[in-house]
């Protein structure tokens, strides 16, 4: 089976150790023979298992489908929850106060760093009384929820004539936006 | 501008830029790379401009992107190289970018998450006065300065993102891979090349976390042709004896200095077989060359200065770490190249792995808690998981892919010889060790979930073995066709 006597007063590990690389080389012979064709069918049958299973893929998960707009906002807004949660109320306040400025409370839960980069407005830090609920209206239904301290809060971007300042208000069981044109900063300048 | 004019300037950029290396590269070859050659030299521009000035002022980036490539094709001229091949290469450049960023811009197939929203923030920090600073040292640590710096282009563009960013890095890897693997396989029999060339781009073609990071904003694409273009280059300037490639390595090494925190990392992977072979010293320049340049710009003269606590930092990118890896790395490679180093170099090309494991090891019986858990999320993201979980996306989603990379690789490693494969190879087992090593640095384990970074980073690696498989396929062709004639002679000096 090795292809080597044994000969006397050689140890029987020798032989073993023979045998099992002569099996080893035998095996790596013919995998190398078959290598080719081996590659050729893995790969093809592994592309079309691939390209099957895909289509059961939820659309959401699927490598690339096509969405109805360009912008930003709409791609924040489109499939993944995390980003439209962490990022939306960003997004949608820059739709409306881009290069303005966002009025915030001592300890507001709003990024600074964020709120310039994705919306466009600069955060100024005022002391103020944030409950708006008794100044504000009917505003409809939420923009959408915001993720604060691992809670998931709606907030609203209240609508109103063009402004440069907006205010965060607490309001209802989450937050709005609200803009000085609609009711001024509370004790505030404008 | 739109969108699609920026990708054709960029692409353009990168023909000029590679100009020079005309006549040394194949057409192919160079139409492949003008996307990402632009590309990598707006990225360093940007980075001069950013630590000279302080701010990247983008009209003025792309203006000197553009005149780098126009300075490369001036020296193309002086040197007689350019030609109706040039314009050729050109006109395929700026046609297929156009279509790539046309369909990139109008389908409307971006892929979006939390990171690429923090890719993004990067980008219009370093736009504003005293760039570095605005940046928070999480993102600057995390995310690099490559991509976010590339997408500063979208300012002048209509949309606050580039969506041509990662279909031209997707776009540029395939076209590199169909070269490179009709390239190994040119000896073979013309159905068998094709058999084999086409069957491995299907396959990448259908790995569907592949196409998904053709269209997600994120590095992980730019990484895997960074791999590739570094590790196929390296084995193409020692084995095919074409050092103009050994240029070309040296860059994409380069970027992933700029592009990732793991980059020098990769890097020493890449360069420690490297340093261990028989390569002459111009070459050894001409590959750490660029890797060196690349970070005295962006560690000293960036990370240095403006990663506050970079130094102590335990995560994903220590700076000190970092830069002795570089530095050790760049150093062997250069004793390597002397008559006493190659010893050294050759010691530390064997013993790379082995410590690579005792390191692995060690971590795992410090904490194997954190090791254990990597790996269990590990194989559930890169195997097919049987029941519905795998369909509502808790997977990894790499399918059928990575069972199929790991048979033929494993099938691969035992059959392939060693030699010239040994450029490939250590890279690749060292990538597979790293990837288990990374959550302790970061000090975090893998997860559950095609978001996971663990199965993201996953793509880096996947053209790099898919080519050594064709590799080896066609160093058993070449075998079978040496031993084939002495058959048949021996057969015909039989007595009849």
């Amino acid at each position: 089976m090795c292809g080597r006597p044994i000969s006397r007063g050689t140890s029987v590990l020798v032989p073993m150790k023979t045998a099992f690389q002569d099996s080893r080389s035998a095996v790596i012979t013919w995998l190398r023979r078959r290598f080719v064709p081996i590659a050729v069918i893995v790969l093809v049958a592994g592309a079309f298992a691939n390209l099957a299973t895909t289509l059961f893929v939820p659309v959401g998960a699927r490598p690339a489908w096509k969405h109805g707009g360009g912008d930003l906002g709409f791609l924040v807004h489109r499939d993944d929850s995390s980003t439209e949660d962490q990022y939306g109320f960003y997004v949608d306040l820059g739709a409306v106060a881009r290069d303005g400025t966002l009025v915030v409370p001592p300890g507001s839960w709003v990024d600074p760093h964020t709120a310039r980069g994705l919306a466009g407005v600069a955060v100024e830090t005022r002391d103020y009384p944030p409950a708006a609920d008794a100044l504000l209206g009917p505003v409809g239904e939420r923009t959408g929820r915001v993720l604060v301290a691992g809670l998931l809060v709606p907030y609203w971007i209240v609508p109103g004539p063009p402004t440069d300042v907006f205010w965060l208000a607490s309001f209802r069981d989450g937050f709005a936006a609200v803009p000085s044109s609609v009711a001024p900063v509370p004790g505030g300048d404008d | 501008m739109t969108e699609v004019g920026l990708a054709v300037l960029v692409s353009a950029s990168g023909v000029g830029v590679l100009a020079p290396l005309q006549g040394r590269l194949p057409r192919w070859a160079l139409v492949s790379l003008a996307f990402p050659a632009g590309a990598g030299t707006y990225s360093i521009i940007g980075l001069g401009l950013l630590l000279t000035v302080g701010t990247v002022h983008v009209a003025t980036a792309l203006a000197l992107t553009v005149a780098a490539g126009a300075a490369g094709a001036v020296v193309a001229h002086l040197r007689r190289s350019l030609g109706w091949e040039s314009l050729f290469v050109l006109g395929l450049v700026v046609v297929g970018t156009a279509v790539v960023a046309a369909i990139a811009w109008t389908q409307h197939l971006t892929r979006l998450t939390p990171d690429s929203i923090r890719y993004l923030l990067v980008s219009s920090d370093i736009g504003l006065p005293s760039g570095l600073s605005e940046i928070q040292p999480d993102d600057l640590l995390k995310r690099q300065i490559g991509l976010p710096m590339l997408q500063t282009l979208a300012e002048l563009g209509p949309r606050r993102y580039l969506a041509f960013v990662s279909p031209m890095f997707a776009a540029s890897a395939v076209g590199l891979f169909v070269w490179l693997a009709s390239h190994m396989l040119r000896d073979a029999p013309h159905r068998l090349r094709w058999s084999l060339v086409g069957a491995a781009t299907l396959f990448v073609l259908s790995t569907n976390r592949f196409v998904y990071h053709a269209f997600y904003i994120n590095t992980h694409m730019a990484m895997a042709l960074f791999m590739l273009v570094a590790i196929a280059g390296i084995w193409l300037a020692i084995e095919e004896s074409q050092p103009v490639w050994g240029i070309l390595a040296g860059w994409a090494m380069a970027l992933t200095l700029l592009f990732r925190p793991e980059g020098p990392i990769v890097t020493a992977l890449i360069l420690v077989p490297f340093a261990a072979t028989a390569a002459p010293m111009r070459l050894r320049w001409r590959v750490v060359g660029p890797v060196l340049a690349v970070f005295a710009a962006w560690y000293v003269g960036g990370l240095w200065i403006h990663a506050p606590g970079g130094w102590d930092r335990g995560p994903v990118a220590p700076v000190l770490g970092n830069s002795v890896v570089v530095l050790a790395v760049v150093v062997l490679t250069l004793v390597g190249g002397t008559g006493r180093g190659s010893r050294w170099a050759r010691l530390a090309g064997r013993a790379l792995l082995p410590a690579m494991v005792g390191l692995l090891v060690t971590l795992l019986a410090i904490d194997p808690q954190l090791g254990l858990e990597s790996l269990g999320a590990t194989i559930r993201n890169l195997a097919p998981d049987w029941t519905w979980q795998h369909f509502t996306g808790s997977g990894g989603l790499w399918i059928f892919s990575w069972p199929v990379i790991l048979v033929l690789l494993a099938t691969a490693l035992i059959v392939g010889r060693d030699g010239a494969g040994r450029l490939w190879r250590v890279p690749i087992v060292g990538f597979g060790i790293l990837f288990f090593i990374l959550p302790y640095l970061r000090g975090s384990a893998y997860r559950v979930g095609f978001g996971d970074s663990g199965s993201r980073i996953a793509t880096h690696i996947v053209l790099v073995v898919v080519a050594y498989v064709l590799l080896v396929a066609s160093e058993t062709i070449a075998s079978r066709r040496e031993t084939r004639p002495d058959r048949q002679t021996a057969v015909s000096s039989e007595p009849g």
